[in-house]
């Protein structure tokens, strides 16, 4: 439900004693369906309806978050009105202006449209499918859908509301021959429900294309070359750099404007990487912040060079830089703090059948179960091969590929001209108490040299 | 028609920490309802946000509940119990400005950034079948990461607490003695070392195969790295794992699962190296015809879904410091984040930070390593011994600290 007309005639008069202040109210409808082997054992739809409020006074943020959205003028006045701490910073706040943002395009074709008696159905088809194959010994169906409003109204006028679709269902399964195990799944991101049906044929070939790794040998741990699918560089961008990126962890740290400082090598030539929230029907759609700051295409390495960063109004002022609508809250209960969007590698010059030649001994890498990125990034594949002369590839398996960020920026070799952005179908990006938030992340097949893989 | 109503209420104030200056102050107060209809041996659920009454969640449990879940088992048993313990912890929210005060006066080489948040929850578990349940309780948690000035690293590294008495500037005295190495970073050759996983998020990663195999439907699908292997003496007899289900002095007050099964009491899941138990709820305890134990999990807006409680390695008879005073090398995790277990259970995680000992004495910083062992080797043959105490002085839960591969980055 469109609750931006609420907002103006609740908030349009309001004058409060303070450097700014912003209302966002959320309407959302999730549902959850789950089961285990053939049994539904989740199904379940939440509405939520709720608002986050803002003020920022004296260098400071109040905050608060409410589902009772006739509280929000009393709220607010309270916020205002409360005793804040001598903070240390040194600059006057100001919130750009942005021209009103109304897109609600998904109204059309949302989820919460469809009855959970349908989508329950469809599960129990899938599980019923998956455990008609070869060699499955258990299986596991999730299914998240959520629709969603947003609505926001600021003390320097910007307006904005926008609705969105994202579902998806991920197969998980067991394959078991003897005593070998192997545990394997896929997903399906989707902004339609119509999307996420027929998809028999794609879970019988992965299903089919998992067989050989039931009774594959661990790798011996060490440093190979690592070739990565575009799912897996999505990965990597966003774990290894896109995390750097954020500029909230420059704050209070003037020496790491020197480390970081734009127009500085930091990587490979062969290496470009953006983030860009306009993408719609992606995982990563975020066309105006939750700041109110418009989406852009936001370039952090460019050939090699540093070239941006990821910011909220606050960073980017602390900064001395240009917001980049990266201020993102998970939901009306959270504050916005500097997030990706879509972030990805943009395509290279290498055809993929060149790169395979010359990666003899390398360890091709498809798909991922989570990854996380600090100082030393991991990323935990789904299925791991040894390339061999050929071109042929042996499975093997693996737990993680991790790396130094610094080092490996500067290791890749190879990045290949085909490209894909890949959006999540049921999880998301993890920071501080908030996770999990819908990104996208792609890009090319990439090698990368001297990776630990274990 | 039989009901129940899971509620969950909570009020919290946090304020934040950004280039260690406090940034923010949050303040929520939330009411979250998962109710559930059970007719014609079906379950109808619904969740909402905010305060409603019975008839409303009758009426969108019929509007969103579909096609319903089998219910094939019984209801928890009928009983009526409550256990609160509430305390005023605002002190703690200027306990933890005065530390962030000391830190960046005396460490001003370094930037925090964190929380320190303090909360007061009610869970109620209400039913028409005979089962009212209700736990109140407060709690604070505090943590902080921090940058060294130009590592150009989003953080170097972690401190945190959680609990009901915890005093912070002791947490902070003992977290200043790894700011004070960490210019110091020890040259470590690729090979074997003792290690000890000393973050608590990080302490069970190496087991999670382990643990996974302890969830019924897992363990008889015959699916978990351990089926079959009830009852078999699997570990070193130093190993006694258990699941905590209550322990009012940890502040874990909800003696309830997610069913209004009661568990007040630690169910051992490995025994002296045997494996014993495994994890039921209401559906699985019904179809293997088991006891259910209280580990049937849910949020408001989920399903039941069986986890753990709190599982922990019971104390053994030394001081990790005593267990490694005869080591010239042993590394303890401040960060292993991103670990993962191949099928085989063979276990590996890269360190983000970790810290070096010399005979039990902290000399340094260890370099960005890889670790590598098993959950077998880890419990067994490279194990050296489980501790009476955890790094972060805990002396209720043990650590095992075992030999492990490690790698340089």
């Amino acid at each position: 439900m469109s609750y931006l007309n609420f907002l103006v005639k609740e908030l349009a008069d309001v004058k409060l004693d303070c450097d700014f202040w912003d209302v966002r109210i959320e309407d959302t409808v999730e549902t959850l369906i789950s089961s285990i082997q053939g049994e539904i054992t989740t199904c379940t739809a939440s509405p939520s309806l709720g608002a986050f409020i803002r003020v920022r006074k004296s260098g400071f943020w109040l905050y608060q978050s409410t589902t009772q959205l006739n509280d929000i003028k009393n709220i607010l006045k309270d916020l205002q009105s409360s005793e804040v701490p001598v903070t240390h910073k040194k600059f006057t706040y100001r919130h750009p202006k942005s021209v009103p943002f109304i897109s609600l395009s998904a109204t059309a074709y949302k989820f919460s449209d469809i009855s959970i008696d349908e989508k329950s159905k469809v599960i129990l088809n899938y599980s019923h499918f998956v455990s008609q194959q070869k060699n499955v010994n258990s299986v596991r169906m999730s299914y998240k859908d959520m629709y969603k409003v947003k609505s926001y109204f600021n003390s320097v006028g910007t307006q904005f509301e926008y609705d969105f679709n994202q579902g998806g269902i991920a197969f998980r399964f067991t394959l078991k021959e003897g005593e070998n195990i192997f545990e394997d799944y896929q997903s399906f991101y989707a902004s339609t429900f119509s999307q996420l049906l027929n998809k028999y044929d794609s879970v019988k070939c992965y299903i089919e294309s998992s067989q050989e790794f039931i009774s594959a040998p661990a790798i011996a741990p060490g440093k190979y070359n690592v070739l990565m699918n575009s799912d897996v560089a999505g990965v990597f961008t966003h774990e290894s750099f896109g995390h750097k990126s954020e500029a909230d962890f420059m704050l209070g740290n003037e020496d790491n404007l020197t480390e970081w400082k734009i127009g500085k090598k930091i990587a490979s030539d062969c290496l470009t990487i953006a983030d860009q929230g306009n993408f719609e029907n992606t995982s990563g759609y975020c066309p105006i912040d939750d700041e109110g700051i418009p989406a852009q295409k936001n370039y952090l390495i460019k050939n090699g060079i540093l070239a941006g960063r990821l910011h909220s109004v606050e960073t980017a002022h602390v900064l001395d830089e240009k917001p980049t609508g990266n201020g993102r809250a998970m939901s009306f209960e959270f504050e916005p703090i500097v997030r990706m969007t879509s972030t990805f590698i943009e395509a290279g010059t290498d055809s993929l059948d060149n790169i395979i030649k010359k990666s003899e001994g390398a360890v091709l890498v498809e798909g991922y179960k989570h990854g996380s990125g600090l100082s030393t990034f991991t990323i935990a594949p789904k299925r791991g091969y040894i390339i061999q002369k050929d071109g042929s590839k042996k499975p093997v398996k693996l737990s993680v590929i991790s790396g130094f960020v610094n080092d490996t920026l500067n290791n890749i070799i190879a990045v290949s001209s085909n490209f894909e952005l890949n959006s999540g179908a049921l999880g998301g990006c993890g920071k501080m108490d908030q996770w999990p938030l819908p990104v996208a992340h792609g890009g090319p097949y990439i090698l990368v040299k001297d990776m630990q893989v274990s | 028609m039989k009901y129940d109503i899971l509620n969950i209420f909570e009020q919290a104030e946090t304020i934040k920490v950004e280039g260690s200056t406090i940034s923010s102050l949050k303040k929520s107060s939330t009411e979250k309802i998962g109710f559930r209809r059970f007719e014609n041996g079906k379950v109808f659920q619904t969740s909402k946000m905010g305060s409603a009454d019975l008839d409303l969640l009758i009426m969108e449990s019929k509007k969103w509940g579909g096609l319903g879940l089998p219910m094939a088992y019984a209801f928890a048993k009928a009983v009526t119990d409550q256990k609160s313990d509430t305390k005023n912890y605002r002190h703690k929210l200027e306990e933890f400005k005065l530390g962030l005060e000391v830190l960046r006066q005396e460490y001003s080489q370094f930037v925090f950034s964190g929380t320190c948040g303090i909360s007061k929850s009610k869970t109620t578990f209400k039913s028409n079948y005979g089962v009212e349940l209700e736990s109140e309780g407060s709690k604070f948690g505090w943590g902080l990461i921090f940058q060294k000035k130009g590592s150009g690293n989003a953080f170097d590294g972690y401190f945190q607490s959680q609990g009901v008495e915890t005093d912070i500037m002791s947490g902070i005295k003992q977290a200043m003695k790894y700011l004070d190495v960490f210019d110091i970073v020890i040259d470590l050759k690729d090979g074997k070392y003792p290690i000890i996983m000393g973050d608590r998020d990080d302490c069970m990663s190496p087991f999670r195969k382990l643990t996974e195999s302890f969830l019924a439907n897992k363990y008889h699908e015959g699916s978990a790295l351990f089926s079959s292997k009830l009852g078999e003496k699997l570990f070193n007899e130093r190993i006694t794992l258990v699941d905590e289900a209550y322990n009012m002095q940890k502040n874990r007050l909800q003696f309830f699962d997610g069913e209004g099964t009661v568990r007040t009491s630690d169910l051992v899941m490995i025994d002296q190296g045997v494996f014993k138990n495994l994890f039921y709820d209401l559906r699985f305890a019904g179809k293997h015809k088991a006891q259910p134990t209280g580990n049937g999990l849910r949020s408001y807006n989920t399903g039941v879904a069986l986890s753990s409680r709190h599982l922990y390695f019971k104390p053994g008879q030394k001081a990790w410091k005593e267990i490694v005073k005869n080591f010239d090398r042993c590394i303890v995790t401040n960060i292993a984040a991103g670990g993962d277990s191949n099928d085989l259970g063979e276990y590996s995680t890269p360190v983000q930070a970790a810290y070096v000992y010399e005979n039990g004495e902290l000399i340094g910083r260890a370099p960005q390593i890889t670790l590598k062992t098993s959950v077998q080797r880890a419990l067994n043959g490279d194990l050296i011994d489980v501790s009476s105490d955890r790094v972060d002085g805990d002396k209720c839960l043990g650590m095992p600290i075992a030999m492990m591969d490690v790698f340089n980055n």
